[in-house]
C-alpha cells in the first residue's frame, strides 16, 4: 500500500537543539523568577545526580552517552527539585486506578 | 463569494450542502486551492490527501443526490492531526521514525468521521510525537500561526489549529495530553473541546501518555464542535478505558440560555502569573457571561502547585515506555528535544510515578467539592501569549517561564482529572493575537461547558475574526 501523498514534504536535516522543556537552567533572564530560584538547588545537585544518572544508564542498559547525560541530567534534577512538595503529601488510603476513570 | 463559502463554519457549510446550493466536490476544490495557496507560509499539512478527497467528495456528492444523506459532516473537509493511524494514508505522528508508516485500519476516531461522510483532506503537522507545544518541528519544520507567520500555532496539535483558523479545513482532529487541543485553539483563535477521558476513544491514536490522553475536535464555532463530539464519542469495544454512557445530542444544550448557571472563578492558581492583556480579555469575558444572568461565584482549589510534578512523572514514565522499542533500534531518529525527555523517563522514580497517579484521586476529590458549589470553572486558556517560532521563554505577567511550563499550566489539571474543558475565542492582544478563555465541567459534563462557551460566542464576535494571509 503507497501513502495518498500528493504533497510529500522533505525530510530537514536532523537539528540537535540540545535544550529541552523545562531547561531552566538556560536563557532564564529577568525577574527573580521561579525557574531562577530552582536554578540554584538544581545546580548544587548537578554533579551527583549526573554520576548516578550515569551509573543508572548501565542498569537501564541504555548506554547514554556523554553527549546526552548532560542536558538529561538538567531535566531529571528540575523535575526531582519540584517534585519535593508531591513527595511530601499526605495522601492516607488513596489508590491509584487500575485504569484511571473521570469521576 | 469564493473567500466566503469557504470561511463558512462548519454547520454553515452543511446547510448549503443539504440544500444542494453547494456541492462537496466544488466545496473540496476550494478547500485544495487554498491549502495550495497558502500553505507553503502556514505548513499546516505533513500530508494533503487530495486525490481521496476529491474520490471521497464525488462519493458524498453521489450519495446526497441519490437522497443518502449521512448528516452534518457529509462532503465536509476535515483534516486530521498527523498522530491518527489513517487507512492508506502515511501517518507520520510528525516523527523521522515513523515517516514511512501507512497504516492498514483507521483510528476510531478517524473512522467515526468517514463514517459520518466527512472528507479527510489531509494530516496535520504537530509536535513530533505530541511531545511539545511549540509544533517547532525539525523533520517537517514548523507550523505557523496564521495571525503572525514569525509565532508559533501552539501545540501539539498546532498544524490542526493553523489549519482551521486560515480555513484550509471546517475543522479537525486533534489530541490533548497536557493542553494539545486548547492551546493551540486559544492561540489560533478557535474553538478547541477536550472532553471527558473515556468519552472519545483513543484506539489508533499513537499514545504520549495513556493515562493522559485525550482525544477531541477543533473547529471554528462552539456549535461545530459539539456537532462533531457527537459523531466522536460513544463506546469501543477496543479501548477499555472508553465510556459507555450514552451519547447525548449535544447541540440540544446549544440554548443560549445561562442564567442562574454557576460560574466558578478559582482564587487560586489559575489567575496568578497571567499576561495583563489575557488577564483582561478573560475578565471582561466573565462580566460577559454575568449580564446574560449567569452567576460567578470564587472556587478555591488545593493541591493544584503539584500538578507540574504530576504530570512530569507520569508524561514522562508512560512515553518512554511506549518508546522504549523505537529507542533501541532508532534513537538517533528521535529529535534533540524528545530525545532529551525520553532518556530522563528512565530515570524517575517509580514511587513517584505512582504517587502521581495517587494524588490525581486527591485531585479529583478537590474538583468534586467545587461541584457542589459551582457548574463550570473559568480561567485564561493560557497565561502568555505565544511566543515568536525557536523563543523557548515566554513572559507571564511578572514571570518569566519556559513556554512548556507556561503553556501546560492552566490546562494540565483538566487531564489530570480527566474532566472536560474547551477553549473558546474570548479578545485579542494589542498586537492582534488571540486569546483564549477556557471553560471546565464535570465528568461527561459537556452539554454544560458547550452551553455556557456558545452562549458566550453568540454575544461577542471574536470566533468570526479571520487572519489576513
Amino acid at each position: 500500500m503507497t501513502p495518498d501523498a500528493a504533497l510529500t514534504p522533505s525530510i530537514h536535516r536532523h537539528r540537535q537543539k540540545p535544550i529541552t522543556r523545562r531547561s531552566l537552567l538556560q536563557g532564564a533572564g529577568g525577574a527573580a523568577s521561579l525557574s531562577a530560584l530552582l536554578a540554584a538547588s538544581v545546580l548544587a545537585q548537578e554533579p551527583q545526580l549526573r554520576e548516578a544518572i550515569r551509573q543508572m544508564s548501565v542498569m537501564t542498559e541504555s548506554g547514554l552517552s556523554e553527549r546526552w547525560l548532560e542536558p538529561t541530567t538538567g531535566l531529571v534534577g528540575v523535575i526531582l527539585d519540584y517534585s519535593k512538595t508531591l513527595r511530601a503529601l499526605e495522601l492516607g488510603e488513596r489508590e491509584p486506578a487500575t485504569f484511571f476513570q473521570a469521576r | 463569494m469564493r473567500e466566503q463559502l469557504i470561511h463558512l463554519s462548519l454547520r454553515e457549510q452543511a446547510g448549503l450542502i443539504q440544500r444542494k446550493e453547494v456541492s462537496p466536490v466544488n466545496l473540496i476544490e476550494e478547500t485544495l486551492a487554498r491549502i495550495e495557496r497558502l500553505d507553503p507560509r502556514l505548513n499546516s499539512y505533513i500530508t494533503v490527501s487530495a486525490e481521496s478527497a476529491r474520490e471521497d467528495a464525488r462519493r458524498a456528492e453521489q450519495e446526497i443526490a441519490a437522497g443518502r444523506n449521512r448528516g452534518p459532516l457529509h462532503g465536509i473537509p476535515v483534516s486530521i492531526k498527523d498522530l491518527f493511524a489513517t487507512h492508506g494514508v502515511r501517518t507520520t505522528c510528525g516523527s523521522k521514525v515513523l515517516a514511512d508508516w501507512v497504516p492498514d485500519f483507521d483510528a476510531t476516531a478517524v473512522a467515526r468521521l468517514r463514517e459520518a461522510g466527512a472528507v479527510l483532506v489531509g494530516k496535520t503537522n504537530m509536535h513530533e510525537f505530541a511531545y511539545g507545544v511549540t509544533n517547532d518541528n525539525p523533520f517537517y519544520g514548523p507550523a505557523r500561526n496564521p495571525w503572525d507567520l514569525e509565532r508559533v500555532p501552539g501545540g501539539s496539535s498546532g498544524g490542526s489549529g493553523a489549519a482551521v483558523a486560515a480555513s484550509l479545513c471546517a475543522a479537525s482532529l486533534g489530541s490533548d495530553t497536557g493542553g494539545s487541543i486548547r492551546i493551540p485553539s486559544a492561540v489560533c483563535g478557535v474553538v478547541g473541546l477536550k472532553p471527558t477521558y473515556g468519552r472519545v476513544s483513543r484506539f489508533g491514536a499513537i499514545p504520549l501518555s495513556w493515562t493522559l490522553d485525550h482525544v477531541g475536535p477543533l473547529a471554528r464555532s462552539v456549535e461545530d464542535v459539539a456537532l462533531l463530539l457527537g459523531v466522536l464519542a460513544g463506546p469501543d469495544p477496543n479501548d477499555a478505558t472508553c465510556s459507555s454512557r450514552p451519547v447525548p445530542d449535544y447541540r440540544k444544550a446549544l440554548t443560549g440560555e445561562v442564567r442562574g448557571v454557576r460560574l466558578g472563578l478559582p482564587v487560586e492558581y489559575f489567575f496568578t502569573n497571567v499576561d495583563a492583556e489575557i488577564l483582561v480579555a478573560v475578565q471582561v469575558a466573565v462580566k460577559t457571561l454575568e449580564s446574560l444572568g449567569a452567576e460567578v461565584h470564587p472556587v478555591s482549589l488545593s493541591h493544584l502547585a503539584n500538578c507540574a510534578a504530576m504530570e512530569a512523572h507520569i508524561t514522562l514514565a508512560e512515553a518512554t515506555s511506549y518508546h522504549e522499542p523505537y529507542m533501541k533500534t532508532r534513537i538517533d531518529d528521535y529529535g534533540a528535544g524528545v530525545r532529551v525527555d525520553l532518556e530522563a523517563g528512565r530515570y524517575l522514580l517509580a514511587t513517584d510515578y505512582v504517587k502521581s497517579q495517587r494524588a490525581r484521586t486527591l485531585l479529583q476529590e478537590e474538583f468534586a467539592k467545587a461541584w457542589g458549589k459551582v457548574d463550570v470553572i473559568v480561567s485564561p486558556t493560557l497565561p502568555a501569549l505565544p511566543p515568536v517560532i525557536g523563543e523557548l521563554y515566554v513572559q507571564s505577567g511578572e514571570l518569566r517561564e519556559h513556554v512548556i511550563d507556561a503553556f501546560l499550566r492552566f490546562n494540565i489539571p483538566f487531564n489530570l482529572t480527566g474532566l472536560p474543558a474547551i477553549s473558546v475565542p474570548c479578545g485579542f492582544s494589542q498586537a492582534g493575537l488571540p486569546i483564549g478563555m477556557q471553560i471546565a465541567g464535570r465528568p461527561f459534563g459537556e452539554e454544560t461547558i458547550l452551553r455556557v462557551a456558545h452562549a458566550f460566542e453568540a454575544h461577542t464576535d471574536w470566533n468570526r475574526q479571520r487572519p489576513v494571509l
